[in-house]
């Protein structure tokens, strides 16, 4: 069930009803409906996803109870292990198998080898990569002491499962969502506020300038990339720039709406990253949730930046490449990541030449200047992640030019036509250094807006439901 | 502020709830108030080239069908191939072409039939059902039924007498109520690119109803065509035709004995090229199955014998859609089959 399908308005409205219905005293009960409200919308995809979560879910209270009731360390590390492996297992399996026996085919093949390696046409089930690492964040707190385990297993379950960041985040650690889940939520008219707020952003985010920007960018590189020239391969680049962060921030708007009306607090998973003036920048911006995770258990374990420079530069480079495979089984996704990786390295090795920090105070000129000048990498890493050849790549990168042609100029128009509203409240959301800037406008006002971007949706939202891009992940 | 200060984030904004509720209030009075001032400013049919052809033929249907004459109902191919001038020389009886497009169905084509027949002296001789294959894969949904001038609930006094599931009704209601969202296509033109009114000098109809397309588009043929061959591949082992149609088929070929026509399913047009697809030959052969078994038995109702007609890309828009001198070829060819056939009788 998608947030953006005629059925998913629905099933919330009805959720919600119980939800409040039942209200905060019997807040075990509200766990309950949200529990199953959430097999409800994960089994819409296919019932058979159901099987691997409620595998997940068990196999992870288990080990976490085991981890807090014994003290030997040995043991302790061989059940974290054990936990590390199941998930990366299950998740490797149904992510990645097809692609590294394909990949493998088409090594041999290139050796001058033909082979016929079995693959299974493995189904990937919608949000795996999620819900692993969210649950792996909690075997390893655990592990870690940072946490204690929980013993509510139906608090467990729903924390793995909470249906409005299931699937495509903000992947949540258990030491923030369950205690939240464990204790009765106030469902306040601020919050409620707020999220309607969130709401509303999200789905114009989404169903307005996300895929109107689709509409631009994926008939270019679709069966027209080979005739692209002059501003075109910009204007392709750009638009779906525009769609994917309109797209995946618009939904992580929605998840984080959704759980302010029921009274949760989710992560923050996007801060205008692109208004980032650099890549370490970008990376404390964009899929927050993800990039904190990478750094907590996998850049740390690996060292981090306590093994010297060179051992520094190889774990930010191998965190960003292994963050690229988590995108997707694909090898644009792994040059993303490397790419990224290469930009971070980078720039960590001049900061270090010059002895400053990549993150330091900026005069306004100065930011702005940066902020200017990281567009065009970000670009680049976006046609990486986009294009499906090195082919298709090589042409946008040697066909481009300031030529502006018809069609460059109409996908120009349209992306301006549908990103402004973005433009402006961004602009004041950077310039306040607050996301939540419209809701300090006074009551007409706000309610103009509110009005304006429901109007819009019901006029220039496009119709037919287009998946959310980052479900593939 | 600079460093990391200055990545934004989120400040709480305290509201009360009667404020909140005020607010909440407001919104939703604004929403509803534009939503009312689009409802008075919107005809039914969206202003669109397909709402344009529905409000053009449901007008020509309201004029009642030609009394011992030929009344063409069905999709687009019908709506291009099937042209009036020609069947009216060549069969000697005034023709109406009721056509509009697939996504209505054998359904909401009947419905058109209907309307014309309510307020007709004496019925048509003989009534053309024009269907390209691709219509039989398509699904319905309410707001292309609400697109229909006629009022709500009224489908359940049409013929065919089938009714509308849950959904579609909300669709329908959705549709009438909220054209701000249901007519999207219409406001998106008229508030970016300032296209209130349609220039119908690009898709003219005929009197008799019959449209003309000003070009062919080869290169766009073989491409929907593959588009085709997905949408029938996904019916998979359901029913063909689907359950939908077989109602409305069966409930056309009733209507035709109680109000003494003929009734003749025809093939629309038809590239070649997807013609000679296995796929779309065996989906075509259930459809014709169905079509002999309802006509079995039946006075009035038959399917045009002769196989179907065919023709190349050079003439076509889409693998449905003829052009130019083409339609006239069809529509004689058409002509000849029924006089071989004794219609109009």
């Amino acid at each position: 069930m998608q947030f953006n399908s005629w059925i998913f308005p629905l099933f919330f409205a009805v959720v919600y009803a119980v939800y409040l219905g039942l209200g905060p005293r019997r807040f075990r009960a509200q766990n309950g409906l949200l529990l199953g409200a959430s097999y409800l919308f994960y089994g819409y995809w296919d019932a058979r996803f159901l099987v691997l979560l409620g595998l997940s879910t068990v196999i992870d209270f288990l080990i976490g109870g085991r981890l807090e009731a014994t003290e030997d360390e040995r043991v302790r590390k061989r059940l974290v292990t054990l936990s590390v492996v199941i998930n990366l297992g299950i998740l490797g399996f149904f992510k990645y198998f097809d692609f590294f026996i394909d990949s493998t085919a088409e090594l041999l093949a290139a050796l001058g080898f033909s082979v016929h390696l079995p693959t299974l046409r493995v189904l990937l089930p919608v949000g795996i990569s999620f819900y692993t690492f969210q649950t792996l964040s909690y075997t390893i707190d655990v592990y870690r002491r940072r946490m204690p385990a929980t013993r509510d297993f139906l608090g467990f379950a729903l924390f793995v499962s909470f249906f409005p960041q299931l699937v495509a985040g903000p992947i949540e650690r258990a030491a923030r969502l369950l205690p939240q889940i464990e204790a009765p939520r106030e469902v306040t008219a601020s919050k409620v506020q707020a999220g309607l707020w969130l709401l509303v952003w999200g789905y114009f985010k989404k169903t307005v300038i996300a895929d109107q920007a689709a509409l631009v960018s994926n008939p270019l590189f679709g069966g027209q990339w080979e005739t692209l020239h002059g501003l075109e391969p910009f204007v392709a680049v750009l638009g779906f720039t525009i769609h994917i962060y309109c797209d995946f921030s618009g939904y992580s708007d929605i998840a984080r709406g959704l759980a302010k009306l029921m009274g949760f607090e989710f992560l923050l998973n996007f801060r205008l990253p692109y208004l980032a003036t650099g890549p370490s920048d970008f990376w404390l911006r964009w899929h927050v949730s993800l990039s904190t995770w990478l750094r907590d258990y996998l850049y740390i374990p690996l060292g981090g930046n306590r093994g010297g420079r060179f051992a520094t530069y190889r774990n930010m480079f191998v965190v960003m490449a292994l963050g690229g495979l988590w995108h997707g089984a694909a090898w644009p996704y792994i040059l993303w990541g490397s790419y990224h990786g290469v930009l971070l390295v980078m720039e960590r090795i001049w900061a270090d030449a010059r002895g400053i920090d990549p993150r330091r105070p900026l005069s306004l000129a100065g930011e702005w200047t940066r902020i200017v000048l990281f567009w065009p990498l970000m670009l680049i890493g976006m046609a990486v992640v986009r294009c499906t050849s090195v082919d298709q790549f090589w042409h946008l990168f040697t066909n481009q030019s300031f030529l502006l042609t018809d069609r460059a100029a109409a996908g120009l128009a349209t992306l301006a036509y549908f990103t402004w509203p973005l433009v402006i409240v961004q602009l004041f959301q950077h310039g306040t250094r607050d996301l939540l800037v419209p809701l300090r406008l006074p009551l007409i006002p706000r309610a103009l807006l509110f009005a304006a971007l429901i109007l819009g949706m019901l006029v220039f939202g496009v119709r037919q439901p287009v998946e959310f891009f980052y479900f593939q992940f | 502020m600079a460093g990391i200060n200055r990545i934004a984030g989120e400040q709480e904004h305290a509201t009360g709830a009667r404020a909140f509720g005020l607010m909440f209030a407001l919104v939703v009075l604004l929403v509803l108030g534009v939503n009312a001032v689009a409802i008075r400013l919107s005809p039914v049919s969206e202003r669109t080239f397909d709402g344009r052809t529905v409000a053009t033929k449901w007008a020509l249907a309201s004029a009642g069908a030609p009394a011992g004459g030929v009344v063409v109902i069905g999709d687009s191919s019908g709506n291009f191939a099937v042209e009036t001038t020609v069947l009216e020389e060549r069969l000697g009886v005034g023709a109406r072409n009721y056509c509009t497009y697939g996504r209505f169905l054998n359904l909401g084509a009947g419905w058109f039939l209907d309307h014309a027949l309510k307020d007709a002296d004496a019925p048509p001789a003989v009534v053309l059902v024009v269907m390209g294959s691709r219509t039989f894969a398509l699904e319905a949904d309410g707001f292309t039924f609400a697109s229909i001038p006629a009022a709500f609930g009224g489908w359940s006094e049409r013929i065919p007498y089938v009714g509308l599931p849950a959904a579609e009704v909300l669709q329908f209601a959705a549709a009438r109520l909220f054209p701000l969202y249901a007519q999207h296509r219409s406001f998106e033109g008229g508030i970016r690119k300032g296209l209130w009114h349609i220039d119908g000098s690009r898709l003219p109809i005929g009197p008799g109803g019959t449209s003309v397309l000003p070009r062919a588009y080869p290169n766009g043929v073989a491409p929907f065509a593959e588009k085709v061959l997905g949408e029938i591949a996904a019916m998979g082992d359901g029913p063909i035709p689907s359950v939908r149609d077989r109602a409305a088929m069966k409930g056309l070929v009733q209507a035709a004995e109680e109000r003494g026509f003929d009734l003749v399913f025809v093939d629309g047009p038809v590239w070649e090229g997807l013609a000679d697809r296995e796929e779309h030959r065996a989906f075509l052969a259930k459809i014709h199955g169905f079509m002999d078994e309802i006509c079995e038995g039946s006075e009035r109702a038959q399917r045009l014998p002769g196989g179907l007609q065919v023709f190349p890309r050079e003439v076509m828009e889409n693998p449905f859609h003829l052009t130019g001198a083409a339609a006239g070829v069809y529509s004689a060819e058409l002509t000849d089959r029924l006089r071989e056939l004794g219609l109009p009788r």
